[in-house]
């Protein structure tokens, strides 16, 4: 296999995982499967848009300033928005139809104050970038790859070792039962989606820094990343980035067999073919909690 | 008074998809945002046959209508088997597929640039130009609807239906086979989905993938769920409230470039607000709440 096929796949790999941690996280803790997460990674491309261009920051700190500023947005949707609706005892269908609502809002916010016209965000020429074992890797690659590992293991060891990482496993796996042992579950709540919505926002930037900004834009990704973190388990810790290294190269290598145009077919059909054959996904058990 | 006529075909358009989709979602308790993919394909299709084989109308529409059917069959008889937020994503996948085929394979659908030059419709040597005739055809068609969920809704097939979306374990202990019940009404709701498509395909006499997008998928559920899910009007009171408010930003001198986005904003948040305070909608019945149920 030509080794800039296995180069793209992990590139491609890295920021659905990072979709796919976020989503994936605010599906366990907060219960919510969170559309609005695609206007989450389109803002964050925006506001490093807007703080390179109007705040004239430069594009290294504006892209790290994006970051926060856009998680705290997603804060401020569970703080505002969704905790208010769960205690008048909103479930999931009606917080997932009240994340389209947002998702539709926000994405026209974005069109409205930017317009719905292509903006670019790097200020450079595209560069090369340098070779490796044959295959072209270009720097921001490189930190999409590096950032996407950093995130998982700032990820994995902040929900084994830190207490409010064990809050979120808590509420997530019984929310009920982490209250009454004294879990703050509205906070817990509230920092997992600042979190979620960090990890998408980091792809956002990425994305942006490669193709450029719409305000439509995080539509794509976010189904990918969602399809990688169904078929990976969502449940689990590192299924999401499992699943995203396993669409990404059944998506590559179909690619490179027979041409661009059916990236998004082989991502559904892989979704279909999961969700009949293995609905728990690759590392998912097989525990159906049941409270009736 | 043909700005008038306008806003009636399309409010009767927008209540045969709202309509077919509250079979699905209101009265079954399936959300699906995939609504817009069979409305598209309904269009699509009917266009295609139209201005490559020249068959007359009531072939097309019959063409279509099933093709749709097919579809929500294919989508539907997978996506069923899980559960319903889970469904939502598998229609959502759906969706987004549906819109960048349509748009990506530009040698059979013409990519960007849609297909124009839709043939005025033909019925029995009966030529329909005008919008009076346009808005009596689409209103057969839209009071068709009507009258086939009515008839869906008040039979023994409609009573299994909503106990699916009550309690779906009790529904599939009286003996009900619960999945070919879901799959059966899917595609019914998407089979009349893609008649509303050639509905607008001959009314507009062009078509292009922006009509087709999630956007308008969640425009179409939204105007169930602000109706009311799970009510025969909900869907009538939904459309023309739904379609009728951003017209009247027009009056209040509204450059349409903004407008456009302003009307988004509306009901985007008006599907928020809505679920927040009133999910059963203006006249509805159900609040897509399963206490009782969550396996």
């Amino acid at each position: 296999m030509s080794s800039q096929v296995i180069v793209n796949a992990v590139v491609a790999a890295s920021w659905y995982a990072l979709i796919a941690l976020g989503f994936s996280l605010t599906l366990r803790t907060n219960g919510l499967l969170n559309i609005a997460h695609a206007a989450v990674l389109a803002l964050s491309g925006y506001v490093a848009f807007f703080l390179k261009t109007t705040v004239s920051l430069p594009l290294t700190a504006a892209v790290i300033f994006a970051v926060p500023i856009t998680a705290g947005i997603g804060g401020l949707m569970e703080f505002a928005i969704f905790s208010p609706m769960r205690r008048r005892g909103a479930r999931g269908l009606v917080l997932l139809l009240s994340s389209l609502g947002l998702y539709v809002v926000l994405q026209n916010i974005l069109s409205l104050v930017f317009g719905d016209d292509l903006k670019i965000l790097r200020s450079q020429r595209v560069v090369e970038g340098f070779n490796v074992a044959g295959a072209r890797v270009t720097a921001i690659d490189a930190m999409a790859l590096a950032s996407a590992v950093a995130l998982l293991v700032t990820f994995v060891l902040f929900v084994k070792i830190t207490r409010g990482g064990r809050g979120s496993q808590a509420v997530s796996s019984d929310c009920e039962l982490a209250a009454v042992s004294g879990v703050d579950v509205g906070r817990v709540r509230v920092v997992s989606l600042c979190i979620g919505s960090a990890s998408v926002a980091v792809a956002g930037v990425f994305i942006a820094l490669d193709t450029d900004l719409v305000p439509t834009m995080g539509l794509h990704p976010l189904l990918m990343g969602i399809v990688a973190a169904l078929i990976g388990g969502s449940r689990s810790l590192l299924g999401p980035a499992l699943g995203a290294l396993f669409l990404a190269v059944v998506q590559h290598v179909v690619l490179w067999q027979l041409g661009a145009g059916w990236h998004e077919a082989v991502a559904f059909v892989v979704l279909l073919g999961f969700l009949l054959l293995r609905p728990e996904g690759l590392l998912g058990k097989k525990v159906r909690k049941s409270t009736v | 008074m043909e700005y008038l006529l306008h806003i009636l075909i399309l409010i009767s358009i927008y209540v045969i998809l709202s309509a077919s989709l509250n079979l699905v979602a209101g009265y079954t308790g399936l959300v699906s945002i995939a609504h817009a993919a069979f409305y598209g394909v309904g269009a699509y299709v009917a266009a295609l046959i139209a201005l490559n084989l020249h068959s007359p109308f009531l072939i097309n529409i019959l063409c279509a209508g099933m093709l749709g059917g097919l579809l929500g069959a294919l989508v539907g008889i997978p996506s069923l088997r899980i559960r319903d937020d889970y469904f939502v994503i598998a229609t959502f996948a759906f969706q987004v597929i549906t819109f960048s085929i349509l748009n990506n394979w530009v040698s059979f659908t013409g990519g960007p640039m849609g297909l124009p030059g839709i043939p005025e419709p033909v019925i029995f040597g009966l030529r329909i130009s005008s919008h009076v005739g346009f808005l009596i055809l689409v209103g057969f068609f839209c009071g068709l609807t009507l009258w086939v969920c009515h008839r869906i809704v008040r039979s023994p097939f409609g009573r299994v239906l909503k106990a699916i979306r009550e309690d779906e374990v009790l529904a599939q202990a009286t003996g009900k086979n619960v999945a070919a019940y879901k799959v059966l009404v899917f595609v019914i709701g998407a089979g009349l989905a893609a008649v509303a498509g050639v509905m607008y395909a001959y009314y507009i006499s062009f078509i292009d993938p922006t009509s087709f997008t999630v956007m308008e998928s969640i425009f179409i559920i939204s105007i169930v769920i602000i109706g009311g899910a799970g009510s025969l009007w909900g869907p009538v009171v939904g459309a023309a409230v739904l379609v009728t408010i951003p017209e009247l930003l027009r009056f209040i001198g509204m450059p349409s470039s903004v407008a456009a986005n302003v009307r988004q904003i509306l009901y985007g948040g008006l599907l928020v607000v809505f679920m927040m305070w009133r999910p059963q909608g203006f006249v509805g019945e159900y609040t897509f709440q399963k206490d009782t149920l969550q396996g």
